[in-house]
């Protein structure tokens, strides 16, 4: 199976997509040559209050994004949901296999199909380090997924969200650094995400526990947060901690 | 300890070979689970490492591996050109001045961001080796969830055919197009890192110098 011209010609358009108006075109563009009428590319954050770097670019019916939003059905919409268990592209008809829907679930997937969202196909995307997020094809016709559609809709979308990633990172204008933190406050901060207290971790470091407050409440000021989570979150994203090290810990 | 810029060779300590196969089997085999034969156990040797691969290594003083990657030329037997030709239109490349990358390996035993560092010394490293040596692309076989990591290195990057279903999941090839745009595109994706790391060959088969 050749890729064809239309295809070889996006991926050479590619690097050239530097706003969102044009990444926005070649999205139309590829979504119906892939036969699908709608599409989302997202970062999974909440979509009332979007982080500054994340990337939000849907073209969903105004109606329907609006009440995502509303009613926050970001947080457990269905297709993000079993793109959590899925490493590559999966069809939408495919999701009552790969999670257990709840009754909530089912009434968003009802209501997505008033808004021209009766099937589609997602692919989900991880950078490491960053959020998650996936690249969705949505049309109002059943989809017929032959491995051909599933092979350039992984392209398309693994393209596109590079793009994204791209356009994101220009808009940032300098990039803020990453704050340096020391290896005690990284030590202090790896215990702290398993879940332990102060206490706790004072105890496995063999400090006093004022010292490890002081680490902690070191590490939160380069980062400019006021919460123990918050710098969490904030470490894990720039890849001071990896999941794997925290789970460890438990 | 070998550097890139005077080229003074050395021999890439036993141990630290050892270390990288023994990491490679913790990663490939056990963490990712690929369908792969450890050896003894412990390492994860395939028919291409032998005593023409070479190998960019970095090692801490101890020894002990801290993330590597193979290049191959593909005039010679490669992973795509022995398995996965037909994921490319038009065959898989076979010229010297394309070469494949595989087997990038982190130790799983350092903290992420360090991992994200010997990562981007290991890409750059490769780079440079290939503008000394007049590559002008590298080939890859990925799995079509690595491609977004692939593409966010900065790097120009084409697949070379519609990736396609295997007994592991979707795979795909990548080609890679290095030229004098290359180093600025990796900086600005916050990939390119010119920390020296080792250069070696694996003469385990056949003793003698570095080149």
């Amino acid at each position: 199976m050749q890729m064809s011209p239309r295809m070889l010609a996006f991926m050479e358009g590619c690097a050239a997509i530097n706003d969102e108006a044009a990444l926005r075109a070649i999205l139309q563009e590829m979504t119906r040559e892939l036969g699908f009428k709608q599409y989302a590319l997202l970062h999974h954050v909440d979509l009332a209050r979007p982080p500054a770097h994340s990337i939000n670019v849907m073209n969903y019916e105004e109606a329907w994004l609006e009440r995502i939003v509303r009613n926050r059905y970001f947080h457990d919409d269905p297709i993000l949901a079993a793109s959590n268990r899925r490493l590559t592209g999966f069809g939408w008809r495919e999701v009552p296999d790969i999670i257990r829907l709840s009754r909530r679930q089912r009434k968003i997937l009802q209501e997505a199909r008033l808004h021209g969202l009766l099937d589609g196909f997602t692919v989900p995307v991880q950078v490491a380090g960053e959020y998650r997020g996936t690249c969705s094809f949505g049309s109002d016709q059943p989809v017929d997924l032959t491995h051909h559609v599933a092979g350039y809709a992984q392209l398309v979308a693994v393209f596109c969200f590079e793009a994204a990633r791209r356009i994101a990172q220009q808009q940032e204008g300098t990039h803020a650094p990453i704050p340096q933190l020391t290896q005690r406050q990284l030590d202090c901060l790896v215990i702290a995400g398993s879940g332990k207290t102060n206490w706790e971790i004072s105890r496995i470091l063999g400090v006093s526990e004022d010292t490890v407050r002081k680490h902690i409440m070191d590490a939160m000021r380069r980062y400019d947060v006021s919460k123990r989570t918050l710098l969490i979150v904030r470490a894990l994203f720039d890849g001071y901690l990896s999941y794997r090290e925290l789970l460890r810990r438990q | 300890m070998l550097t890139m810029e005077n080229g003074v060779s050395s021999r890439v300590p036993d141990a630290l070979l050892a270390d990288m196969y023994r990491d490679r089997k913790r990663v490939f085999i056990d963490l990712l689970g690929w369908d792969l034969p450890a050896l003894e156990g412990q390492y994860e040797i395939d028919q291409f490492d032998g005593p023409d691969t070479l190998y960019l290594i970095a090692g801490d003083e101890a020894d002990s591996h801290l993330g590597s990657i193979r290049l191959l030329p593909t005039n010679k037997p490669t992973v795509i050109g022995g398995y996965f030709g037909h994921l490319c239109d038009g065959g898989p490349p076979a010229c010297a001045n394309i070469w494949e990358l595989s087997r990038l390996c982190l130790s799983p035993r350092i903290p992420a961001s360090q991992r994200r560092q010997i990562r981007n010394r290991l890409l750059t490293a490769s780079v440079l080796f290939a503008r000394a040596n007049r590559i002008t692309h590298f080939c890859c076989v990925t799995h079509g969830w690595y491609i977004p990591e692939v593409l966010s290195y900065g790097w120009q990057c084409r697949p070379l055919g519609v990736p396609q279903i295997d007994p592991s999941g979707m795979v795909g090839a990548l080609e890679i197009r290095l030229d004098d745009t290359t180093a600025a595109l990796m900086a600005a994706a916050g990939c390119w890192d010119e920390t020296p790391v080792q250069r070696a060959w694996d003469m385990s088969v056949s003793r003698g110098d570095l080149q």
